[in-house]
C-alpha cells in the first residue's frame, strides 16, 4: 500500500503489521451469527465487548441460531488488544478509505479502523469505544457482498411519503443530511446510507445498517417501494429539472457506495452497470434544487 | 501533437450508451464521464486498435467537416481520453 499519501504513514504501517499480528496473537472465542441485510455474517470477537457494540447496533431478529462455514466470517479485535488508545489510533489527517490489492488479500485502512479480507474471510481492528469504526469496516467490504445477493448501497438520504421512499442523491456537502433535518414528520429511513433491492419487479428501500445521524435499528426492517430519485443541489429557490438518462446513469452509478471499481473484477462492474440501467430505465430522476424553507417537498411526489 | 501513424488503443473500461449518449466509468478516476455526439462516435470507431490517420479520415467522412478542424478537435478529444485514462496512444 502507498503510505505516502497519509499524514502520518508510521501508523498506516502500524496498523498494516497489526492486522498480521492480530491473526497469530489473538483469540477470537466471542462469536455470533448475524443475517445482515440478508448477508450470513458470523461474527468471531476477540472481546465481549466487541460483540456487545455489535448487539448495541443491529435488531435482534438478525441474530441467529447458529453460524455456518458457508457464512461470511468477520474476525473483530480492539485497539485495546494492542494498548492503543482511540487518540493514538486515530491520529490521521485525512478521513479516506485506502485499499490496495496484493494477490488474493484485501486490505484497507481508514482513520478509525484497518482491515483485511481474504475470500470470505475478514479480519479487522477497531476502537470497540466508538461504533464509526465498527460501521467503517462494514461499509468498505459490505457493498461488494450485498451486490451478490442484489442489493445495492447508495450514498443518499431517504425519505418515505405517501408509502414510498424517495432518494436524495448527491455529492458529500450537498444536503443529504440537511434535507432529513427538514422532514418533519415523514419517515427518514437514514440520512447517508440507504439500500435499493429488487423485489417482486419493482425495486425497494432499505435504511442500511452502516451508521449515519439516523441510526435507529427499529427501523431497519422497514421497507418501502420506490417512488423517485433526486439528485441534490443547493439553492435560494426550490424546483426540479428531469434528468436524462445518460446523466442520470451517471448520477446513479456515482452513489453506488463503496464498489471500489476494480479492473481485475468484471463481475462486480457489470452486476452495477446492469443494476443502473435497468433503474434509470424504471424511475424518474430530477435535479432537486432546495431552500431551507422546506418549500421543496411539493416537488416530492 | 500526433502523427498520422499513431496508433490509438482504448483500454477495457465499463462504458454504457444511453440515448445515443455514451458514459464511461473510470476506475482509474472513479469517475464517470458523459461524452458529447462526437466523442461518443469517437469512443465507438475505437474499439479496436486504429491509427490517427485512419480515425480522421472517418471522422471528416462521417460529419462532413473542415480537415483542420477535423484534425485539432480529434486530437483534443483523444488527448481528454488519453488524460483520463481511458486510451494509450502509442507513436
Amino acid at each position: 500500500m502507498d503510505l505516502i499519501s497519509f499524514s502520518n504513514p508510521i501508523l498506516g504501517q502500524k496498523k498494516l503489521d497489526l492486522l498480521e499480528k492480530m491473526q497469530t496473537d489473538l483469540f477470537f472465542n466471542y462469536r455470533l451469527t448475524l443475517e445482515y441485510h440478508g448477508v450470513l455474517v458470523n461474527i468471531n470477537a476477540s472481546r465481549e465487548s466487541i460483540l456487545k457494540l455489535v448487539l448495541h447496533l443491529v435488531p435482534p431478529s438478525w441474530i441467529m441460531d447458529k453460524s455456518n462455514d458457508m457464512n461470511l466470517n468477520l474476525n473483530l479485535c480492539s485497539i485495546k488488544d494492542f494498548n492503543i488508545s482511540g487518540f493514538d489510533w486515530e491520529n490521521e489527517e485525512s478521513p479516506e478509505c485506502r485499499t490496495t490489492q496484493v494477490d488474493n488479500q484485501e486490505m484497507a485502512i481508514q482513520r478509525d479502523f484497518a482491515g483485511k479480507m481474504v475470500g470470505n474471510t475478514i479480519y479487522a481492528i477497531i476502537n470497540e469505544d466508538m461504533s464509526d469504526g465498527f460501521f467503517n469496516v462494514l461499509r468498505w467490504f459490505m457493498p461488494r457482498k450485498l451486490l451478490a445477493i442484489k442489493k445495492t448501497v447508495l450514498h443518499s438520504s431517504c425519505v418515505v411519503i405517501n408509502e414510498k421512499a424517495f432518494f436524495f442523491l448527491g455529492h458529500s456537502g450537498h444536503g443529504k443530511s440537511t434535507l432529513t433535518t427538514l422532514a418533519d414528520d415523514r419517515l427518514v429511513l437514514g440520512d447517508d446510507m440507504n439500500i435499493l433491492y429488487e423485489h417482486h419487479n419493482g425495486y425497494y428501500a432499505q435504511g442500511a445498517a452502516l451508521g449515519g445521524l439516523y441510526n435507529n435499528k427499529s427501523l431497519l426492517n422497514l421497507n418501502y417501494p420506490v417512488g423517485a430519485f433526486y439528485w441534490l443541489c443547493k439553492s435560494d429557490e426550490n424546483k426540479v429539472e428531469k434528468l436524462a438518462s445518460a446523466e442520470a446513469y451517471r448520477k446513479f452509478i456515482s452513489s453506488c457506495a463503496n464498489v471500489f471499481w476494480n479492473q481485475k473484477d468484471n463481475q462486480v462492474e457489470e452486476a452495477m452497470m446492469k443494476l443502473s440501467l435497468d433503474v434509470v430505465s424504471r424511475y424518474p430522476f430530477y435535479n432537486l434544487y432546495f431552500s431551507l424553507n422546506k418549500g421543496f417537498w411539493k416537488y416530492v411526489k | 501533437m500526433l502523427s498520422s501513424k499513431t496508433k490509438i488503443i482504448r483500454k477495457k473500461v465499463p462504458w454504457q450508451e444511453l440515448d445515443e449518449k455514451i458514459v464511461i466509468l473510470s476506475p482509474v478516476t472513479r469517475m464517470s464521464h458523459e461524452l458529447n455526439e462526437t466523442s461518443s462516435w469517437i469512443w465507438k470507431e475505437i474499439q479496436q486498435e486504429i491509427s490517427f490517420e485512419k480515425l480522421l479520415g472517418q471522422l471528416i467522412e462521417n460529419f462532413e467537416v473542415d480537415d483542420v478542424v477535423a484534425h485539432q478537435d480529434l486530437q483534443e478529444v483523444l488527448m481528454i481520453f488519453q488524460e483520463k485514462g481511458l486510451i494509450e496512444i502509442n507513436d
